[in-house]
């Protein structure tokens, strides 16, 4: 059975907010439909899910599975991080990379060489990354402790 | 024996399928709640940043008619708008760590334990769509990329109420999780020995990731920061006069009307005994001159030294109420844009100004040659180019 306590109180009065302002953001895609396009925003909308759930994720799934196999344990966490860092640094860039906003009548608008920049900083990542393993590689016999037998 | 196809059903629905439902489909030890717990309360900072911020901006563009935004501090919207995107691209890794974590969650046997158990998952729709959606055309946008149909700040508006209300939801359902694994008495506090990075290493990742993505985005409106600005859409000491601009003259369709020696700036207007004034009648005015910033709603910001007539002493030359708030109009064609608002605060404010001229020199004509809308602590997109007339307003 659920105590009705003051913290039970409290979930169900954030619970409450929390529909209203979503019944907010419903009605203002209804109202101003002229603007918001309902079509477009909800394949949007939807797509983003999608994206994330069927293929973001899958392929980081994936991507872990292929490559942490292959690099021995002391060595996984710098990998990891490395692969995370370089990951979130591509998606990011993806607009600007592609260039798609740049205007012909507008050279104030993406300036940038952002394909150079980007293999720049992955550059960076990974050297940095390198040379966490290479640190670990030559201490590891002293920080690395014997193995489980499990 | 054959069994009935009831039977059949039912075996289908409640037979775990095995694959990503089956119990320790997924391996790593960072899936747990404490992890979910730390990057849910980072991500309720981040969102609740990025909320508030937008609704100021959006207060300040669709004022209701409770609302008068001050014109001081100076840079109180640069400010505001600059932590709005800043926010949200440091926010691509928290999300991205916090639906990674919790993804074996999606796989989860059986999909519904009961109305209850279905309407929380329901829930998780909006909130995990919406984020998406808020991040991904907020990227889109900086970036000048309009690949959809949707007017962009109405959208993502309206997807923003929907993924706060949906989040808020979610802490009241997860509040007691929540709690537990953050205790100090958590079941997850002692991590499980193993190899790869440990809870604290995967948390100091998103926090790098995090970290340096501002490193390299934040320089577009912290001036310091530019040359190192190596992913932002725009750099601030780069375009015509040494700054960005947003809308070119061309597009505004003004390279004619601007530079025609017929330019004269009339003032109109409810109150207001009509004033036409030629560029000539302008420059013989008191000129003034205020380092003021141009801050752009897309996040990128840079301050410039302007000169120019004050709007104030213009208003006061056409015997304009006191009190009036003023449209500012432009040469510009058509557009959302072409004209803004100024409220009586900024109408009054003594920097508030009609620029001739920047740094020194006459205003560039992608700057608003041959004169434009100046003021303190407004958007960009309402610091109007090409003004051709100043509209009393009752």
């Amino acid at each position: 059975m659920t105590r009705v306590g003051p913290a039970y109180v409290a979930r169900g009065a954030l619970t409450a907010l929390g529909v209203a302002a979503m019944g907010w953001g419903l009605r203002g895609i209804v109202v101003e439909a002229d603007r918001v396009h309902p079509r477009s925003f909800g394949t949007w909308f939807v797509g983003a899910l999608l994206v994330h759930d069927a293929v973001i994720a899958p392929l980081v799934f994936a991507l872990a599975a292929y490559v942490l196999p292959r690099v021995r344990p002391p060595y996984r966490a710098c990998v990891q991080a490395g692969l995370i860092v370089s990951g979130v640094l591509i998606l990011i860039s993806i607009p600007v990379v592609g260039g798609y906003g740049r205007r012909d009548d507008n050279t104030s608008t993406l300036p940038l060489d952002y394909g150079r920049n980007l293999v720049l900083l992955l550059v960076i990542v990974w050297l940095t990354t390198f040379a966490v393993v290479g640190w670990r590689l030559l201490h590891v016999h002293r920080t690395t402790p014997k193995r489980k037998s499990t | 024996m054959v069994r009935p196809a009831s039977q059949r059903l039912k075996d289908l629905v409640t037979t775990n399928p095995g694959g990503p439902f089956a119990e320790g489909a997924f391996t790593s030890r960072l899936h747990s709640r404490r992890t979910a717990a730390w990057l849910g309360m980072a991500l309720g900072v981040t969102f609740g940043i990025c909320f508030l911020t937008g609704l100021i901006s959006h207060a300040i563009q669709m004022p209701p008619a409770w609302f008068t935004w001050p014109s001081r501090p100076v840079s109180l919207f640069r400010l505001t708008q600059g932590l709005h995107i800043a926010t949200g691209l440091a926010t691509f890794p928290i999300l991205l760590a916090k639906l990674w974590t919790v993804y074996p969650h999606f796989w989860t046997w059986p999909a519904a334990r009961g109305v209850a158990h279905a309407l929380e998952r329901a829930a998780l729709f909006p909130l995990v769509a919406g984020s998406a959606f808020l991040l991904w055309s907020g990227l889109s946008n900086i970036g000048l990329w309009y690949p959809f149909a949707f007017f962009f700040p109405t959208a993502h508006y309206y997807a923003a109420w929907l993924t706060i209300g949906a989040m808020l939801v979610h802490i009241a359902a997860k509040a007691p999780v929540i709690r537990e694994a953050l205790s100090r008495r958590s079941s997850d506090l002692d991590e499980p020995a193993g190899d790869g990075l440990s809870r604290r290493g995967f948390l100091g990742t998103v926090a790098a990731a995090a970290g340096l993505i501002t490193l390299v985005t934040a320089g577009q409106t912290v001036w310091p920061l530019r040359r190192l600005a190596l992913l932002a859409p725009r750099r601030p000491d780069i375009g015509p006069q040494g700054f960005p601009v947003n809308k070119s003259a061309k597009s505004a369709k003004v390279l004619v009307t601007a530079t025609s020696p017929l330019y004269a700036l009339t003032i109109t207007g409810a109150g207001a005994t009509p004033v036409t004034l030629t560029l000539a009648d302008l420059q013989s005015m008191e000129q003034v001159t205020e380092t003021l910033p141009i801050a752009c709603v897309e996040g990128w910001s840079t301050v410039q030294t302007w000169t120019g007539v004050r709007v104030r002493d213009l208003l006061d030359l056409a015997g304009a109420p006191r009190r009036a708030k003023v449209r500012v109009e432009s040469l510009q064609v058509g557009g959302l844009y072409r004209t803004s608002v100024l409220n009586r605060k900024h109408a009054r404010d003594a920097k508030t100004l009609l620029a001739l001229r920047v740094n020194g020199e006459p205003l560039h004509l992608e700057h608003g040659y041959p004169l434009r809308l100046i003021g303190p602590n407004r958007p960009g997109v309402q610091q109007t180019k090409w003004v051709s007339s100043l509209v009393v307003l009752a």
